[in-house]
């Protein structure tokens, strides 16, 4: 009935429609999938990631700017240029010229003279590797639907593009490493922004709670009827599992009481942190990271993966204004996330990354800019062998060699799969377990980007 | 917006053709008026009175279905009050909704492709033709989401909504990049209307309740190639483009099955069969008298299919989304009140009215339940979240109080439950379950689940008639049997 991984492989794309939509409807096609699974000993050490994901398509080329070609940078993006004084420089060694941040993430400029903070240059979804002149003599070799919001999320999301998949790459890897947190009660996913394919294995569900912590259910109280009301709820949730929809409601719900206890008690009895964080959207979900890694203990947990968010990107108007504030939101709040992390003493054990939509379109529409391909992202922890750019910087020319087409959405030379496989095998998942959470990771040529210890 | 008593033994009387008669009939419950003159309080922008509107109409309206095609026209038509801050503005965009959902298709496109509020949501408002010496392309948002998100979506389909595919078993889709570009520079030249008195300009302020005005000047009037090849020719005006290019996508095979599909979704099952969906798409393509895109005819069809009719299948049915959750039971449980306040409960659910995240709406039509194969859309926001302010929500109005917030005008009332005929049956357990059951589930309550509460009601003192009552009604609605719509 379903089809094996063999099969995939061996037709390529040409045999698989590609697509999310195609994806969800040919699921028992993933489930068929043949595995290798490693069993992993207990982990003794502690290892967290953190998906900071960046809602809309964050336009990486006014967040990093190449100061050496000031010129052309501003002659091309007239109306939206940032002022070259703004910006804050950086030298990669790799690459060798002078580029600079986004005025807005001055607070990452120690981080990256520290070498925690490293630069994952033009990365984004491919089937393959693509030249400009391949792009454009070979559509079937596309990733589907570019530049679409949903369809590229999910393409981030779930590391996957032809064939798609309809699990996230956080959750296949999940469900690679449970041995690792032995017995733990805890979920190894935890979600602070709500449901996500990132965290959803093909066991593995996202665990999910506010940046305030779990919501208690009310109520209820000691009295018999209470308590008989309690019973009879509980009961029910055991019922009618047959339906799909009630078994789903059900068990959000069952995980929901299951969990909130221990996790209130366990939020109770960490220390409280000194480090202070943004009053702001990201920062207050980071803050809540903070505390369930401060908490990790009580948990029993030793591997963990985040998912964060913050949205508003799609700047495709008023961009200089928009990404002004977001940015900020962004730097401070991986500043200050990383400084908690310090006072907890696991600065070494969390990597934190961000991904978004895409990247967007070189040149601009007036005062904003449409949705683009390649983008760069930023990678920040103890572990991170920062202070450089890894993968390549585009060439930033209209109808250029990196262009897909005449208005700069350039080509993707880092793939999803080799960032997310650097990621991952840092985190713990064994080298033969890759190809089942990234199946086309055969396709590229650097699993390890090398920007992790 | 959900059943009430009354409205049900209506039904059973005068049978489900005749009442959708009656409901395409009844005066619209509009949003503009209220919303202007509700005395709201520090509500500067209205968006707290445009926001409780949905809950007012359902509890007080007698156009049900229209409000509820609304809604969810709502949801794939999507302007958001959360980037459109304006409560006005956003009721001129849900009128339109509103006064079109039992007209015409291509008039409903065409006033929301001239809408302000849309306008500024997805930036065709003083979008101007390119300008290449400043390397300057036109805005591509209004014209990629038109299409992929309120018209044809991004897959050919054929008529029952599954996927063309070509001769290697691929999708084949609907328009490519250029395409795109090309119809952005379609929907160059429109700025707001002109307040009043003021003269006209090329970019005129900031105005969301007069349809978009065109400029002549900022529209691109060279040739242009959009979908399937068809070609503008150049000197169109941009009355002349737009009119064409809307043509092209409300004539184009996709929209029945597309619009069809997810009025599905919204209104009965999330998983219709194909042949519900063809059925759907072909009373889009001909109402029966040889008209395309008559919306009466499309809500007729999807709420009359037989499969709507017959009794439901296991995995028939769809998840109740928090707004739906929230009116249906104070409907069929004969609450009162004026209906303030209900907003911050539905947003906890996470579904604030009018207001969702992205163009993408709450959820998106394909979301599929993980490790299954059925399509759950609503499911999405049900997270451990806000399935527990759910449950905390059904404790408030069972056991609380429904609090007014402090915007709501002076002598506003939330909502309110008259508890006595359940207190009166709570003698009789299996009564008073079976009462819930008529009610609420429309007697399709699974033996286990009633022996369950009837349990859970006989352990609760006979001599507090008023817990019993409560106890059942919070087991039913917090239940995950009753979270699904059948």
């Amino acid at each position: 009935m379903g089809r094996t991984r063999r099969d995939f492989l061996k037709g390529g794309c040409a045999t698989l429609g590609a697509g999310a939509f195609l994806a969800r409807l040919s699921r028992v096609d993933a489930l068929a999938q043949e595995h290798h699974h490693v069993r992993l000993a207990p982990a003794t050490d502690y290892r967290a990631l953190v998906c900071v994901f960046l809602n809309g398509g964050n336009d990486a080329w006014n967040t990093i700017v190449n100061l050496d070609d000031y010129a052309a940078y501003a002659a091309t993006r007239s109306s939206i240029a940032l002022p070259q004084t703004s910006l804050v420089p950086i030298r990669p060694p790799s690459d060798g010229r002078q580029f600079g941040l986004h005025p807005s993430l001055a607070g990452l400029a120690s981080l990256w003279n520290e070498q925690r903070l490293a630069i994952v240059c033009n990365a984004g979804p491919l089937v393959q590797p693509l030249t400009r002149s391949l792009y454009l003599s070979r559509p079937d070799l596309r990733p589907p639907n570019l530049f679409s919001h949903s369809d590229q999320v999910y393409q981030w999301q779930t590391g996957a593009t032809a064939p798609a998949l309809p699990t996230g790459w956080g959750g296949r890897t999940a469900d690679h490493t449970l041995g690792l947190n032995e017995s733990a009660v805890f979920p190894m996913i935890t979600s602070i922004a709500g449901s996500t394919v990132f965290g959803t294995g093909n066991v593995a569900r996202i665990y999910e709670v506010t940046p305030a912590g779990s919501v208690a259910l009310s109520g209820f109280s000691g009295s018999a009827s209470s308590q008989a009301r309690y019973d009879g709820m509980r009961t029910l949730l055991t019922l009618d599992r047959e339906a799909g929809f009630v078994r789903a409601a059900g068990d959000i719900v069952t995980k929901a009481l299951d969990t909130d206890q221990l996790l209130t008690g366990a939020l109770a009895t960490a220390p409280p942190l000194v480090t202070v964080f943004p009053v702001s959207t990201l920062g207050s979900q980071l803050k809540m990271v903070s505390r369930l890694i401060s908490a990790r203990a009580s948990l029993g947990i030793k591997r963990q993966i985040f998912f964060v968010s913050l949205g508003g990107f799609d700047t495709h108007s008023a961009q200089v204004t928009v990404q002004d504030g977001l940015l900020k939101d962004l730097g401070d709040s991986l500043a200050a996330f990383y400084a908690a992390t310090v006072e907890l003493g696991v600065d070494g054990s969390i990597t934190t990354f961000t991904c978004s939509d895409f990247g967007r379109t070189y040149s601009s529409n007036g005062t904003g800019t449409d949705h683009g391909w390649g983008s760069c992202h930023f990678v920040v922890g103890g572990s991170v062998r920062g202070g450089d750019f890894y993968g390549a910087w585009p060439t930033l020319a209209l109808a250029g060699p990196s262009d897909s087409g005449t208005i700069g959405r350039f080509i993707p030379t880092t793939s999803v799969e080799e960032y997310g496989a650097t990621l991952a095998t840092w985190y713990g998942l064994a080298p033969v377990d890759l190809p089942a959470v990234f199946p086309n990771i055969g396709h590229f040529d650097t699993p390890d980007l090398g920007f992790l210890t | 917006m959900g059943p009430t008593q009354a409205h049900i033994g209506h039904v059973q009387k005068v049978g489900y053709a005749a009442f959708l008669q009656e409901q395409f009939a009844e005066a619209p419950s509009t949003y503009l008026d209220f919303v202007q003159t509700a005395a709201t309080v520090d509500d500067t922008y209205k968006v707290n009175a445009l926001r409780n509107r949905p809950f007012i109409n359902a509890l007080h309206g007698n156009d049900q279905l229209r409000q509820r095609v609304a809604l969810a026209l709502s949801q794939i038509l999507v302007v958001s009050s959360r980037d459109i801050y304006d409560g006005p503005g956003m009721a001129v965009y849900m009128d339109i909704l509103v006064r079109n959902a039992f007209g015409s298709f291509r008039t409903l496109l065409e006033e929301i492709t001239l809408n302000p509020a849309m306008g500024h949501y997805l930036d065709m408002v003083n979008n101007d033709k390119p300008n290449p010496s400043r390397h300057r392309t036109a805005n591509e948002n209004y014209a990629r989401e038109v299409m992929q998100l309120f018209s044809i979506g991004l897959y050919k389909m054929n008529p029952n909504g599954s996927l063309k595919l070509d001769a290697a078993s691929r999708p084949i889709p609907t328009y490519d990049q250029p395409v795109i570009e090309n119809m952005a520079r379609v929907f160059t030249g429109w700025t707001y209307g002109p307040l009043p008195g003021a003269t006209p300009k090329a970019h005129n302020p900031k105005n969301y309740l007069a349809p978009m005005v065109l400029w002549p000047a900022n529209h691109d009037t060279s040739a242009k190639t959009i979908l399937d090849g068809r070609g503008l020719p150049a000197g169109q005006t941009g009355d002349q483009d737009l009119a064409a290019a809307l043509d092209a996508l409300f004539l184009h095979p996709n929209a029945g099955p597309f619009l069809g599909r997810q009025l599905i979704q919204h209104l009965v099952t999330s998983n219709p069969s194909p042949g519900y969906v063809a059925r759907v798409a072909a009373a889009f393509a001909d109402n029966g008298s040889g008209v395309r895109g008559d919306l009466k005819a499309v809500v007729r069809a999807v709420l009359l299919d037989t499969e709507a009719r017959r009794a439901p299948t296991t995995d028939f049915g769809r998840p109740r989304e928090p707004i739906l959750f929230i009116t249906t039971l104070l409907r069929r449980l004969g609450a009162t009140g004026d209906g303030w306040g209900l907003t911050s409960s539905a947003s906890n659910m996470g579904q604030n009215p009018l207001s969702p995240p992205t163009v993408f709406s709450f959820f998106p039509p394909d979301y599929q339940v993980p490790g299954t194969l059925l399509f759950g859309p609503p499911l999405e926001i049900y997270t451990e979240s806000t399935a527990i302010r759910r449950s905390n929500f059904v404790n408030t109005l069972v056991f609380g109080t429904v609090g007014v917030p402090s915007y709501a005008p002076p002598g506003a009332t939330s909502v309110a439950l008259d508890l006595t005929p359940w207190i009166n049956l709570a003698g009789n357990p299996a009564a008073l379950v079976d009462d819930l059951n008529a009610r609420l589930m429309g007697g399709r309550m699974p033996a286990d689940m009633r022996a369950t509460i009837v349990q859970a009601v006989t352990n609760t003192s006979a001599t507090s008639p008023t817990t019993r009552a409560k106890t059942a009604l919070y087991l039913v609605a917090t239940s995950a049997q009753y979270s699904v719509q059948q």
